[in-house]
């Protein structure tokens, strides 16, 4: 009734100053009013998904471009024949089989570790009382914010003389102790998740004669289970990506991990033609190019996304649950 | 009773040492001991005639030496500096920019948050060096080889223009991509503010802005803090940050442990001294506009 009103209304005052106008121009000028701004904000956030999008799509086309197609203006979206060999090259030059190998168990070993003693840390510090609590966390805090680059020495110096260099102890221990790449951050993750998480079914579960041990794992883990997501997709992630501390400790050949065989490939790129088709046995037609190289890093990611694919509903929820965000 | 309550006072506090017994271990041997030692390396340098870790300390001399003779650590650190500087606090605008746009939209809501979390999977290894370095992240957003934009504007513009609109869309690119952790987080943080605020603050006759300043930020002001943090913490270890590789080298290419521990020092320096500024910032504006009424 309200818009009708509204309508009889401004076609009156058309009527009275312009009578070309007619009641379904106005209505259309309502129409637009109403649905402007959403189209707005619809077009502007799918421009800006394309941006997110955009180096995977970018990795996906050029790595199967052949050496023409890539010098070629004109070819920017659709390769006019798909290289597939291209991935063969790639996966050859960065010794697939051995460095995938490597990455994968100390990806899974190191995200187990964290997993563990990051969740036990983030509990004991945020549901008993103990005397230096509060320096515990505050060492957590500190942690979190000494850039790896300011001790990397004294461990270098420290596992060489454990005779831990060339071995994944330096990379997979640590986690183990709630340290390792980025271990504070997640002992903060579960601190915050165990604060505001009610304590009654855990107090119920104690005056039910359940011991402490049983009651974490029996009860306090699967209620927790959405940080647990969080952590685990986080430190998949980083992890897999990580390059600083694997370069440092781990230097011998068959024991590097799949994303240093990018610089494999990149090496090989800025080697002269002749000595790749002495040494890879490469036909000067189909030559390395760059399109070896997104192939090559789309190798590395591909994992991750699938990955992702498995678990993101689990892992957006779970932020939204971990009570990071509310205090 | 008294007796019983004590007892059960120390039990806790066992349970509480119970489980973290293995971070204090890590404690001592992966973070303390590292710390400190090289806290004094800084000081010093490894004696090479003796087998094993021993100091010599020799003073101030690495530190004089990052600041007085090597020409290129202090150009490099303040540029590291300026990017974190102009980086940060793009990605937490921007990304709450989004986060609050994601917030009104409600078809498609799935789509956007999975899309803007695809960059965070290339990590901030190799694969994102590799991206850089062909110069994806400046041709998204291209004035100089767009077809949008006519030729004869190009020019009018003038090459300095068009460079200096080439990097600052290349720099919002960066941006963007590394904001997707952030974007989840600032959402969450919004869609768990109490709906009643904003109605009893339209009945009033708010209108957006004011409810977004006088609600919204308020409210997610610890998101804030934490978003921050965050993203500092995550440019430490970006391949995109040059001091990494420099101390790297320095550290076990040239093996000048004691120079390369000090120049990590003088970078940890800068950063504690950004996070101070930042927490005493966003922490007294978190805790004068008192965050209440969230929702449970």
């Amino acid at each position: 009734m309200n818009t009708g009103e509204t309508i009889i209304n401004m076609n009156y005052f058309v009527k009275k100053h312009d009578l070309k106008h007619d009641l379904t121009s106005h209505r259309w000028i309502l129409k637009i009013k109403k649905y402007l701004p959403r189209v707005i904000l619809y077009t502007f956030l799918l421009a800006i998904s394309f941006i997110f999008i955009y180096p995977f799509l970018y990795m996906i086309v050029t790595s199967l471009k052949s050496n023409e197609d890539l010098n070629n203006f004109i070819v920017v979206w659709i390769p006019r024949t798909l290289h597939f060999n291209n991935y063969l090259l790639a996966a050859k030059l960065m010794n697939f089989s051995v460095t995938f190998k490597n990455s994968a168990i100390t990806t899974a070993l190191a995200t187990i570790g964290q997993l563990i003693s990051c969740s036990m840390a983030g509990y004991g510090m945020a549901r008993f009382k103990f005397p230096g609590k509060r320096l515990a966390f505050f060492i957590v805090i500190l942690a979190l914010i000494v850039p790896a680059q300011a001790i990397i020495v004294p461990q270098y110096l420290l596992y060489s003389k454990l005779g831990w260099l060339n071995t994944y102890f330096p990379l997979t221990v640590p986690a183990f102790l709630g340290f390792g790449f980025k271990g504070a951050l997640y002992i903060f993750i579960f601190r915050q998740f165990y604060l505001g998480l009610p304590k009654e079914l855990e107090e119920a579960a104690g005056v039910d004669g359940c011991g402490f041990l049983r009651t974490y794992i029996k009860i306090v883990f699967p209620i927790a289970r959405s940080a647990y997501m969080v952590v685990l997709v986080l430190a998949l992630v980083w992890h897999w990506s990580n390059y600083f501390e694997p370069a440092i400790f781990v230097s011998r050949t068959n024991l590097r991990m799949l994303s240093s065989g990018i610089n494999n490939i990149a090496d090989t790129l800025r080697l002269p033609p002749e000595t790749l088709v002495s040494m890879y046995n490469i036909s000067d037609e189909n030559t390395l190019n760059t399109a070896v190289l997104m192939a090559g890093t789309f190798i590395v990611v591909l994992p991750i996304l699938i990955m992702f694919g498995i678990l993101q509903k689990q892992f957006i929820q779970g932020i939204e649950r971990t009570g990071l965000t509310g205090e | 009773m008294k007796r019983i309550r004590i007892k059960s006072e120390t039990k806790q506090a066992l349970i509480g040492l119970f489980f973290i017994t293995p971070f204090m271990i890590g404690t001592i041997v992966c973070f303390l001991y590292p710390v400190i030692a090289s806290f004094l390396l800084s000081f010093g340098d490894t004696n090479k005639e003796m087998a094993g870790f021993h100091i010599n300390i020799t003073g101030f001399q690495n530190y004089y030496r990052a600041f007085m003779e090597d020409t290129s650590f202090v150009p490099m650190l303040l540029n590291v500096l300026k990017q974190t500087l102009t980086q940060t606090p793009l990605i937490v605008i921007f990304s709450l920019l989004i986060a609050i746009m994601l917030n009104k939209v409600k078809k498609l809501k799935g789509f956007f948050r999975v899309v803007m979390l695809l960059p965070f999977l290339l990590g901030t290894g190799e694969v994102l060096n590799h991206l850089t370095g062909q110069g994806v992240d400046k041709q998204i957003i291209s004035i100089s080889n767009s077809n949008i934009i006519p030729r004869e504007f190009i020019l009018y513009l003038g090459s300095d223009i068009v460079k200096l609109l080439d990097t600052l869309f290349g720099t919002i690119v960066l941006v963007l991509w590394s904001s997707g952790v952030q974007i989840l987080l600032f959402l969450s943080g919004i869609q768990s503010i109490t709906p009643s605020l904003y109605t009893s603050a339209r009945i009033d006759g708010a209108n957006e802005y004011d409810m977004f300043w006088k609600i919204t930020l308020p409210m997610i002001s610890p998101i804030l803090l934490l978003n921050t943090i965050y993203t500092i913490v995550n440019s430490f270890t970006s391949k995109l940050n040059p001091i990494l590789d420099y101390v790297k080298q320095y550290a076990f290419v040239n093996s000048q442990h004691g120079y390369a521990a000090a120049m990590g020092w003088i970078y940890f320096a800068f950063i504690l001294l950004i996070i101070l500024i930042v927490i005493l910032v966003l922490g007294n504006y978190a805790r004068s506009s008192g965050v209440k009424g969230r929702k449970e």
